[in-house]
């Protein structure tokens, strides 16, 4: 009881503490910051600051000619505004998972799930096909690159680097090297090391792809599946070294998390920066008109169903991370995902049929249960007889 | 297994962070990506702007520029336009087009029209670019 007391204080001074920060750092944004926004957006601002604005949004000089001050005073409202978000989620987080023993031992034992060595395996094996189907024509756009380097604009990891735009003979070494360490990861006898230096190539090149004024989230999913990869591949060379049938899956929930976080966030974006307009129809009808096609012009004539489609697509991204509860429901939630890209590519043209986010799919499925021949230990795979 | 332990809560505090920093100060900051695609409001009385490259050659014939000329998708190209244009860069963004062509095409004029259309109301041209390679001269009007 004296425990769980001192406990709850300790929480609270911590929450105070956080609170103190968030209103002093409220203050000085409210009293200092705004004004020097407003002075820059007249270009009156302070170096040190117009750099800052620079370095994390360079988008500002573009955008500032064609939208109004206001424009950039909510964006910097929702900053602080984010902060005291996170800071109070984070502090929630924190409370109950000091006073609610339940939720903490559930938190617990979803991190320390068990899969099996095979799953990894196939895994393995589906992200080799994903990578060599999603950077077939990498090269090719690179090579193209190499002749307008001209609009060369370094994304954020290059201009950090502060690397200029490599030779097609490097590029095409570092694509070659890229591909090759992904090959070794099958039979060399560290695979993570080898998926560590492909991963590390495969972010670089894309980051090259990014340096032309535009970037995309085509490969947002997958990148967060590589960035957890070598770990999953770390497990799987321990438990075979063991002889084990069975490893620490919380790599691949980490992946999964990472994959559903960008839908989830993408939603909360639409209800954070839209609100509640975003959900009128003429908002879709804007959308839809940007992007023209039969099917999204005749939905832009019904009010009703462009609402229904606005609260669908917030409703299915919001809650898509549901699906790392209820794995026993993935199939659904995939298909959801799949007619949600569809439907993307058949009203507006935007993505494919076979989307790079529906790629990235393939961790949330249980591939062990799917095949399951015996193995030469004469149990099944996925049901370990050593632990 | 050494990893579990400490592996276990770096990579959960740094996924959470490769998610956050950029939900934060919502800007794309790659590797870390931001998710605020389509989240705008759009309304369709707003006016649209348009920013349309012309080239004359030595003939006299005037044509719309057309971004697979060198190699690039339509709407990367407006990024791309967009950013010299309101960079005060015409020049270079003219200069650099005019490298790239050097080989297949000369032109002896370029222009940008910055284009302002509101639907159900006739286009207006709000700004022209004109650049000439020979003079290097840029003028606005």
């Amino acid at each position: 009881m004296e425990t769980r007391k001192s406990g709850f204080g300790r929480v609270l001074i911590f929450g105070l503490i956080i609170f103190i920060f968030y209103i002093f750092l409220f203050l000085i944004y409210k009293f200092w910051i705004r004004e020097e926004i407003a002075r820059i957006y007249v270009g009156q601002g302070s170096g040190l600051f117009q750099s800052l604005i620079d370095w994390i949004y360079p988008r500002f000089t573009t955008e500032k000619a064609r939208l109004p001050l206001d424009f950039f005073m909510r964006k910097a409202d929702q900053i602080i505004f984010r902060l005291g978000l996170i800071l109070l989620f984070g502090l929630g987080f924190i409370f109950l998972s000091t006073f609610k023993p339940s939720l903490r031992a559930r938190w617990t034992s979803f991190w320390e799930q068990k899969m099996s060595v095979k799953q990894s395996r196939i895994l393995h094996i589906l992200l080799g096909l994903n990578v060599l189907y999603i950077t077939r024509d990498w090269l090719e756009d690179l090579f193209a690159y190499s002749s307008l380097t001209g609009f060369f604009y370094p994304s954020f990891i290059i201009r950090v680097l502060g690397w200029g735009y490599p030779s097609p003979e490097i590029l095409g070494l570092a694509y070659g090297c890229m591909l090759c360490a992904l090959w070794l990861s099958y039979w060399q006898e560290y695979p993570e090391t080898y998926l560590v230096v492909f991963a590390l190539i495969f972010v670089l090149l894309q980051a090259y792809l990014f340096s032309f004024h535009k970037l995309d989230h085509t490969y947002a999913p997958l990148n967060s599946i590589i960035f957890g990869f070598p770990i999953l591949l770390y497990y799987a060379r321990q438990a075979t070294a063991n002889q084990l049938l069975t490893m620490p899956a919380w790599p691949l929930l980490w992946m999964r998390c990472m994959v559903a976080a960008c839908y989830f966030l993408a939603g909360v974006e639409k209800i954070l920066v839209g609100g509640l307009a975003w959900f009128y129809p003429q908002n879709l009808a804007a959308y839809l008109g940007q992007h023209p096609s039969s099917w999204g012009l005749w939905i832009a004539r019904e009010p009703i169903l462009s609402t229904t489609i606005s609260i669908l697509v917030v409703l299915f991204e919001i809650s898509f991370v549901a699906i790392l509860w209820f794995p026993r429901f993935a199939a659904g939630f995939l298909f959801a995902g799949c007619l949600f890209h569809w439907g993307i590519y058949g009203v507006m043209g935007i993505g494919g049929w076979l989307h790079y986010w529906i790629l990235s799919y393939f961790i949330f499925i249980s591939w062990d249960k799917i095949i399951r021949p015996k193995t030469r230990l004469g149990c099944e795979a996925g049901k370990p007889r050593i632990e | 297994m050494k990893l579990n332990k400490n592996g276990k809560i770096v990579t959960q505090i740094f996924g959470v962070c490769i998610l956050l920093v950029p939900f934060l100060l919502q800007s794309n900051m790659y590797p870390l990506f931001y998710y605020g695609m389509f989240s705008e409001v759009l309304h369709q009385t707003n006016q649209q702007e348009r920013l349309v490259i012309e080239t004359t050659n030595a003939s006299d014939i005037t044509e719309i520029f057309l971004a697979s000329s060198i190699g690039m998708d339509e709407g990367h190209f407006l990024y791309v336009v967009r950013y010299y244009y309101y960079h005060n860069k015409s020049q270079q963004l003219f200069s650099q087009l005019n490298q790239i062509l050097k080989k297949s095409k000369k032109f002896k004029r370029w222009k940008l029209y910055k284009i302002i259309e509101i639907p159900s109301e006739i286009s207006d041209t709000v700004d022209i670019v004109l650049w000439k390679p020979e003079s290097q001269v840029l003028e606005e009007y």
